[in-house]
């Protein structure tokens, strides 16, 4: 061949190497192609950053390089070089999370112990001295901090995963893969960096093992845990997951592995078929049925769905994510609300001191119309658990629907003061406002909710309405108009709209004539 | 010039008109794809067509590449068996876009509107051509058997946001427009709503948003009746809905049923959660249907609960002023205005009243509650 058949050649297979490499690394998380991204200087160095600075770094060059080529382990302890050493970009959450990154162990102990003693329950606190005991190799001290996050923090990721990581290097297979399954149950990351490559580490070591050593179903559920992250990583769990199920490790959880995996990869029906054969492997797995009981809802197959969520409920005993889940499938699925009520009503009448339940008896209650019933679940829900900001709203909710708007109004306030953050908590307060005649605090208060958060559409249509009525029609029209899109064809909506559009169209036909 | 020039020049331009010939047809090819996926043919075999254009697009990209080759390179056996192939290729995708143009021009210029079929989905071909990199390719199909003539089987591609739609055995919607051509294609498979929801209320027959979602379905397909006898139903199993029963007899007043929103609403304006604009719309139907007095007294029940209401004072300064009641009509128009002095048209249309009675200026201190009458 001559040169420049040669040169062509070249040229195509770096072309052909370049785009898999960007095709790779598109469906990564930004954890591992850091070192590739171009952000704004930080202005505490760069005065106030016009230019942007290059972020690049041989240790992660080196991870993301090792990562590639299947090098889990190395690739997570090049990862650590890289944030001892660029730690300050911002990315790490934390002083004691900082501390961890750059490797001082003995300053994230000082941080975690100065904010234990104020509060004994500090979550940072709680974590930062767990995973020091697991770099100590002090796993049972680890597990016992972990476990007090989690007294309180229910189904906190990094604690769940930190256990999972403690579990597995005390060869307690078993009880790590009921941690990850509850980390990844119901997804609530990103979690620390720390956190993460500690995992990444933790499943590169197990992959390493001899084969016939390898705790497969475990490997499958690590690899699960990481295609959140990268989406290659998705096969390398259903390979693991399958080997699991022909060595009868765990075929149940590894079929549920690969149920979950097809669902994200949009093949929902060899979804539906890996999660039959997860609940034909053990009926009583509770994380099949749920998962099996979606996939069938989903195929319109509403009979075996709502079998297999009642199944799941039961034998999940107390876990609230199972009742959680019963409940959203009553509630917000099919609005069935006589049902829900029948249900919960049986739970009750077996606890009937359980907050949770009278929680949700009262929002059922609320649902059905019955507000004085509605309100006396709430009061005694309150009388067990006063501080919680969920119950308090739900309470004010239907005071203000009973139209007491005063208490509602004293019960909202502490619904806020508990947890300014709550969006739902000012939506109803707005309403409160309105109620009252208030219409300037009632726009500021549904302005409020709609900055913290809260995407109530029918709050945010009434404060379309509010900016009309009030004369600010150039807000109102494309308020209105965007409402009108997500609720096509209300007739209410497009009503005002036309309003105030026709106010629009006087309001600037006078400032014309002026 | 010298001969080594011109030669050169020659070179030069047949390389360009290479260039611009084969990036021709494959736009065209793509054009061809982009067709046939837009305005799908149902039939045995034409289903196939899409997945002959995707092999002619490959063909056509292969002829592009192959012309940045350098002469040299290929032995000329192989050359000029790839040319030949080029060349039948190249009459292959021209064929096949003039059947795509036919496909588009059946299918852009069509002016008919779509009618929904049932179909029973008998397969999908979804792992046809799945990539092991963790993606499907945008080009799969679907066989389904008409609910009508179940003997017939129809198979056309599947757009990528109709597979969460379709799964072996359940029942689609497949929505048929008639062509410009007299081709029939199809623009849509649908979820079937109305099965769907039906036997999630046989069994759980108090599931309210499958009632809702039926009403709301039939009020959007123009059955009517159907809905509001469903309204009727519903209202009786789950009175405390009242906020969805406003909204359906708002949209059964904009199809002139003004008679069925009376019956849906009248037994709920007595709850005590009824928002005031239930009352208005119960009004408004009432006045339509010829009860004038009971739709006023219901318009001022809206009133009561709500003081403010600026829906109901419109509703009432409007229904007044078509009586010829100019002076309550403009009573009601400057109550609305001190409570919203800019709100749409209403300046203009009490400015309006307050002439036709030889007013000028607004009544001092706004308007006053009309009287109950």
């Amino acid at each position: 061949m001559s040169r420049r058949a040669w040169a062509v050649c070249f040229f195509i297979v770096a072309l052909l190497v370049i785009v898999g490499i960007r095709y790779r690394l598109a469906k990564m998380d930004g954890w591992f192609v850091d070192v590739f991204r171009i952000e704004w200087a930080r202005s505490d160095d760069a005065g106030l950053g016009r230019w942007p600075g290059v972020r690049f770094s041989w240790p992660a060059l080196k991870g993301l390089t090792l990562y590639l080529v299947g090098a889990d382990a190395p690739a997570a302890r090049a990862y650590w070089e890289h944030f001892s050493v660029y730690g300050d970009f911002g990315t790490l959450g934390g002083p004691m999370e900082a501390a961890l990154m750059r490797g001082q162990p003995e300053v994230a102990r000082g941080l975690a112990e100065e904010a234990l003693g104020k509060d004994k329950q500090s979550r940072p606190g709680l974590l930062t001295l767990g995973r020091l005991a697991l770099d100590e190799g002090k796993g049972d001290e680890a597990l016992a901090h972990l476990s007090r996050v989690l007294d309180r923090y229910e189904d906190q990721l990094d604690a769940l995963l930190l256990s999972a990581v403690a579990h597995t290097r005390a060869g307690k297979n078993d009880l790590a893969i009921d941690a990850l399954k509850r980390a990844l149950r119901d997804w609530r990351g990103p979690p620390r960096a720390s956190t993460f490559l500690t995992v990444l580490e933790t499943s590169g070591d197990l992959g390493q093992r001899p084969a016939g050593q390898k705790p497969l179903c475990l490997l499958a559920h690590y690899h699960r845990f990481l295609r959140i992250f990268d989406d290659a990583q998705g096969e390398v769990a259903i390979e693991y997951a399958k080997q699991a199920i022909a060595s009868g490790d765990r075929p149940d959880d590894a079929w549920l592995t690969i149920g979950i995996i097809y669902g994200f990869r949009g093949r929902s029906e060899d979804s539906r078929d890996a999660l039959a054969k997860a609940v034909a492997a053990n009926p009583r797995n509770p994380d099949a049925l749920v998962r099996a009981a979606l996939v069938y809802g989903d195929s319109g197959d509403a009979v075996t769905e709502r079998r297999l969520m009642l199944e799941a409920a039961d034998l999940g005993g107390d876990d609230p994510y199972y009742t959680n889940g019963l409940q959203r499938y009553f509630v917000d699925k099919l609005g069935d609300y006589q049902q829900a009520r029948t249900y919960f009503l049986e739970r009750l009448a077996k606890n009937p001191d359980n907050p949770t339940d009278l929680q949700r008896l009262g929002q059922i209650s609320n649902l059905l119309g019955d507000q004085p019933q509605a309100i006396a679940y709430f009061r005694r829900a309150l009388s067990f658990r006063p501080d919680r900001p969920e119950t308090l709203e739900r309470l004010a909710r239907a005071l203000y629907e009973m139209g007491q708007l005063d208490e509602a109004r004293q019960t909202i306030d502490k619904a806020i003061a508990l947890d300014p953050r709550r969006g739902t908590a000012y939506t109803t307060l707005g309403f409160i406002y309105l109620r009252q005649g208030n219409r300037p605090m009632a726009i500021q208060t549904f302005e409020r909710a709609n900055r913290v958060g809260d995407r109530d559409i029918g709050a945010y249509a009434e404060l379309c309405w509010l900016y009309a009525v009030q004369g600010a029609n150039g807000r109102a029209v494309p308020c209105l108009r965007w409402v009108l899109q997500q609720r096509p064809g209300d007739p209410v909506v497009l009503g005002r709209l036309r309003m105030a559009e026709r106010g629009l169209a006087r309001q600037r036909a006078r400032e014309n004539t002026r | 010039m010298t001969t080594t020039q011109t030669s050169r020049l020659a070179t030069t331009g047949r390389w360009i008109l290479g260039l611009l010939r084969y990036s021709a047809i494959s736009a065209i090819g793509l054009w061809a794809l982009t067709a046939q996926l837009d305005y799908r043919i149902p039939g045995p075999m034409l289903f196939l067509l899409p997945w002959l254009s995707l092999a002619l697009l490959a063909l056509s990209v292969l002829m592009l590449a192959n012309h940045f080759v350098p002469r040299g390179w290929m032995p000329e056996p192989a050359r000029q068996a790839f040319d030949r192939t080029e060349y039948w290729g190249s009459l292959a995708i021209l064929i096949f876009a003039c059947w795509s143009l036919v496909v588009f021009v059946n299918g852009f210029r069509d002016r008919s509107l779509p009618a929904g079929h049932r179909s029973e989905v008998q397969s999908v071909a979804r792992r046809a051509l799945e990539i092991k990199l963790g993606t499907l390719t945008p080009v799969s199909w679907v066989t389904l058997r008409p609910v009508s003539d179940p003997q017939r089987v129809e198979r056309m591609p599947l757009w990528w946001k109709e597979r969460s739609t379709v799964w072996v055995g359940r029942t689609v919607v497949v929505k048929m427009r008639h062509g410009a051509l007299g081709i029939p294609w199809v623009a849509g498979i649908d979820e079937d709503v109305e099965t769907h929801h039906r036997a999630i209320l046989a069994m759980s027959p108090t599931a309210t948003y499958s009632w809702r979602a039926l009403i709301l379905y039939y009020l959007r397909e123009r059955h009517i009746l159907e809905a509001a006898q469903l309204a009727r139903q519903y209202r009786d199993l789950a009175p405390y809905d009242v906020r969805f029963f406003t909204t359906v007899a708002a949209m059964l007043g904009d199809r002139g049923m003004s008679a069925e929103v009376v019956t849906l609403l009248e037994p709920l304006a007595k709850r005590s959660d009824a928002p005031p604009t239930l009352h208005v719309y119960l009004g408004l139907a009432l006045t339509y249907t010829g009860q004038r007095d009971r739709g006023v007294a219901m318009l001022e029940q809206a009133l009561e609960k709500d003081p403010n209401h600026l829906t109901a004072l419109y509703a009432l300064a409007e229904l007044h002023e078509r009586w010829g009641l100019y002076e309550t009509s403009l009573e009601y128009w400057d109550r609305l205005l001190e409570v919203s002095p800019d709100l749409a048209d209403a300046p203009e249309r009490a400015a309006k009243v307050r002439a036709r009675l030889g007013r000028t200026t607004p009544a001092a201190g706004g308007g006053q509650a009309p009287q109950k009458r």
